[in-house]
């Protein structure tokens, strides 16, 4: 099907477009340019007044996998009355607000012009389940990382100074469970956690069974990924996540891989949940400022911020002794947690940000101070952790935060007193333009991702994911209602070239990629001899088989290998 | 005159139905009632496709009389949200009958499924036949929220598993046997068994009571023996005991809330208690 988009503003920041009238054209899934389009069999949509922009990209996002399903299981409530219907041939029914089912998760997100959305916390051992949730959530495109930070197999090489052994057995492990990228979650902690310890374990502290720091783990893996050559860097959260005075740690982190290597390293994620000053919760103050200045003086690191967003959420980490923390402090009484063999570890409990408590108010500060403090809008990305700071439903009420002054105004008049205190927020003047909101939540996260020639612009051979938005940038950029109704429904979003939302309705089911990586960059000889010894190890190690363990891209619904290093 | 439904054929698979309830009928024509949105399994179907409807419908909730003439015991969510009017079922009817039921007035003539009443917050519930588990229940997952509020359900036969779970405030009545656990997890209200109890009897009550009449296998440890009283009341009703009074549960709350009376004639195997009694 051919597509011309006319008369639309255009925000296309790869390609330097920045609010331009333009018309784009889309043939065969790929963006093309207008003039080749003949318009008189092309499907025309009048976007005069309107705003253009590629496909949003969210690369963090917990929507598949095992612990989203026990999140599901654990929360009945969160399903009692959140139902969308079922139009045979348009469109699959689900249920949930933080914990939705696969098909409304897919519609949410292109109902709001997102495609692209990341896994990123999948045990490589539950990920076959994650492939499976991924293969049957409609439209978007998406990819998953494995967690590596508390395999045996990692932390045996790297504590044995093997470094190029562990990054043979990385690039195996991404290509036999079909994952994207390295994520690391408070580095070291499931492997203590499996003893039923580990909360509050800090970058020096040592983890007896192997002998080994989360500061070597971190360093050990960025390493790993550079001689891998991987499109995105080390996904980390860090350590002490969610302890009040964790800031130091966040800082050591980002300071551990200063000289790594050009460009960015590391990726901080939901850097609002590390970003903490004060002794104790109740004293708790922002650490943004300390985080923003660090990143803004150095150019290796990138960060998402982790929003929380008042109201209903349902909190999942691999970080599984932080969460029998949470769940001894919340009033919800709801826990699962588990213990992935070799592997990982995490833990669930269901929780509610309040306006009236001073530690939700100061959170809530810190995440938008570290968007709008950190002045490189290329390494910021808006997230919410959904569901851990809130659903990804609530991504258009931030963006109106972040475009808004008055808006943030409003919410401090409703949020606890104590946090216009202990923040710096209410000073910060700085408002998102609609140019750098298309950078943040598609350019920038794109880019990041490594995925910046086919996703995350407009331009000629890019795959045609594109949202278009009923907002008219000069009036409506500064009301934020208005800003918040036109991203809660795209006037449409086409994906792949396919017009699967109209006038904010779904218009259409279809099924996107998944991304994996398969890295080329060490020698054959390497690969073969490790493969042996993860072989070797298996049968002691685990309780299945290895050939079980390796998924084949059959069992991916269209797959789509990303080759490095060759 | 009330509006009659009549299911057209049996139902082979469940019908979700929330919009039988008088606040949705009133002040709507025949046809407008026909064409309220119901789910047939997963297929989206009009009322008038499944029951013939008759009548005519009064233009205020609380004139509002619908007569269902037939089994109903796969359509569930019957009378949700109610706040008033009335509903009479000639049958069986499915779960969910009157959930969150505000007002007004539900009789069923035959049996009910489970979560009768689950978190009703007002009105009436009658049912001549047995019913299941759950009756004015807590919704799953809900953990430490409340379930029936207020309102009153009484039951002539016998009803499953957990009546009353987590409820706060009303009135339960059992004329039959009960299921294990009931007045579980309860924090207020009165729930009379005029029949058996299965067991497990106000399992992490902190609130409330709980009347057995007939027999009970045991008494939970979490309970103490306060008392031997000789009556009982519920909702203006004496019942002549003598009864045991127990106090409980202490797992759920040091204060021991919760009332357990527990008919001494049927019960001699709870003598032993007696001597726990201090005599003055
Ligand atoms: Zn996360």
């Amino acid at each position: 099907m051919e597509i011309l988009i006319k008369g639309g503003y255009v925000f296309d920041p790869i390609n330097g477009v920045k609010g331009e009238k333009l018309d784009i054209g889309v043939k065969d899934g790929k963006i093309v340019e207008a003039s080749k389009i003949d318009e008189r069999s092309a499907k025309v949509i009048d976007a005069s007044g309107k705003v253009v922009m590629p496909g949003g990209v969210d690369l963090h996002s917990h929507i598949a996998g095992a612990k989203v399903n026990v999140g599901r299981l654990l929360r009945p409530e969160d399903h009692y009355i959140s139902f969308i219907k079922a139009i045979t041939g348009v469109k699959r029914s689900g249920t949930g607000k933080t914990t939705p089912t696969v098909a409304p998760i897919g519609y949410k997100y292109a109902r709001m012009g997102w495609t692209t959305v990341i896994e990123p916390a999948s045990p490589p051992l539950k990920t076959r389940h994650t492939h499976e949730e991924l293969n049957d959530i409609p439209i978007l495109d998406k990819a998953c990382f494995p967690l590596v930070d508390s395999n045996w197999f990692v932390l045996d090489y790297l504590s044995k100074g093997e470094v190029e052994k562990c990054a043979a057995f990385i690039a195996w492990l991404l290509d036999a469970i079909k994952g994207y990228a390295l994520k690391l979650v408070d580095p070291g902690v499931a492997e203590l956690w499996s003893l039923g310890k580990g909360y509050g374990l800090d970058l020096d502290d040592e983890i007896p069974s192997f002998g080994i720091t989360p500061r070597e783990i971190i360093t050990g893996l960025c390493k790993v990924n550079r001689m891998l050559k991987l499109p995105h860097s080390i996904h980390v959260h860090c350590n002490r996540l969610g302890i009040p005075g964790n800031y130091t740690t966040t800082l050591e982190t980002m300071k551990a891989l200063e000289g790594m290597g050009d460009g960015i390293v590391i990726h901080v994620t939901h850097a609002q949940f590390n970003s903490y000053k004060g002794d104790n919760w109740p004293a708790l103050r922002s650490g943004a400022p300390e985080i923003a200045d660090y990143v803004n003086s150095h150019d290796h690191v990138s960060v998402d911020i982790g929003q929380i967003m008042f109201g209903g959420a349902t909190t999942m980490t691999a970080d599984a002794p932080f969460e029998f923390a949470l769940f001894h402090m919340t009033p919800i009484k709801k826990w699962a947690g588990s213990e992935v063999e070799v592997e990982s570890a995490s833990g669930i409990v269901p929780f509610k940000y309040k306006k009236r408590s001073v530690v939700n108010a100061v959170q809530w500060c810190i995440g938008l101070e570290l968007a709008l403090l950190i002045k490189d809008p290329w390494r910021v990305i808006p997230t919410t952790d959904h569901p851990n700071g809130g659903p990804f439903t609530r991504y258009p009420r931030l963006i109106s935060w972040l475009m808004s002054k008055k808006a943030r105004e409003e919410v401090f008049e409703k949020i606890n007193k104590t946090a216009k205190r202990r923040s710096v927020l209410p000073d910060i003047d700085r408002e998102y333009s609609l140019y750098e909101i298309a950078i943040v939540t598609r350019a920038a996260p794109a880019k990041l991702l490594g995925l910046e020639e086919r996703k995350g612009h407009l331009g000629e051979g890019a795959d045609a994911d594109i949202a278009i938005y009923d907002l008219d940038p000069a009036e409506g950029a500064k009301d934020p209602e208005k800003i918040v109704k036109a991203f809660k429904y795209a006037y449409c979003t086409i994906k792949d070239g396919e017009i699967v939302v109209m006038n904010g309705k779904i218009a259409k089911t279809t099924y996107g990629r998944t991304f994996y990586v398969k890295s080329k960059a060490l020698g054959e000889d390497l690969m073969k001899e490790v493969e042996e010894e993860v072989k070797q190890r298996f049968k002691e190690w685990y309780t299945i088989q290895f050939s079980n363990y390796i998924i084949d891209e059959s069992e991916i619904r269209y797959p789509e290998p990303i080759v490095v290093g060759g | 005159m009330p509006v009659v439904l009549k299911p057209k054929e049996s139902f082979k698979v469940l019908v979700d139905a929330k919009c039988i309830a008088p606040d949705e009928f009133a002040g709507k024509s025949l046809d407008e009632i026909g064409s309220l949105e119901v789910y047939e399994g997963g297929f989206i179907r009009k009322l008038g496709d499944l029951f013939e409807i008759q009548g005519s419908p009064a233009s205020s909730v609380e004139e509002t009389q619908i007569v269902i003439e037939g089994d109903v015991w796969k359509v569930c969510r019957i009378g949700e949200k109610m706040s008033g009017g009335s509903i009479i079922i000639n049958g069986s009817a499915g779960h969910y009958l009157g959930r969150w039921m505000r007002g007004g007035t539900i009789e069923v003539k035959g049996n009910v499924r489970s979560w009768l009443g689950a978190e009703m917050e007002g009105g009436t519930i009658e049912v001549f036949g047995n019913a299941g588990s759950f009756v004015g229940g807590r919704l799953r997952g809900k953990v430490g929220k409340k379930g029936m509020k207020n309102g009153y359900i009484i039951i002539h036969g016998s009803a499953g598993a957990r009546v009353g779970h987590g409820m706060v405030k009303g009135t339960i009545i059992i004329d039959g046997d009960s299921g294990p656990f009931p007045g579980s997890e309860m924090m207020g209200g009165k729930i009379l068994i005029r029949g058996n109890c299965e067991g497990k009897a106000g399992a992490h009550m902190s609130g409330g009571s709980i009347v057995i009449c007939g027999k009970l296998p045991s008494v939970l440890p979490g309970f103490y023996i306060d008392d031997v009283v000789p009556k009982a009341k519920v909702k203006k009703e004496k019942i002549e005991g003598p009864f045991y009074l127990f106090v409980g549960d202490a797992l759920a709350s040091l204060g021991c809330g919760g009332r357990l009376y527990i008919h001494k004639p049927s019960n001699p195997h709870l003598k032993f208690y007696e001597e726990l009694l201090e005599v003055e």
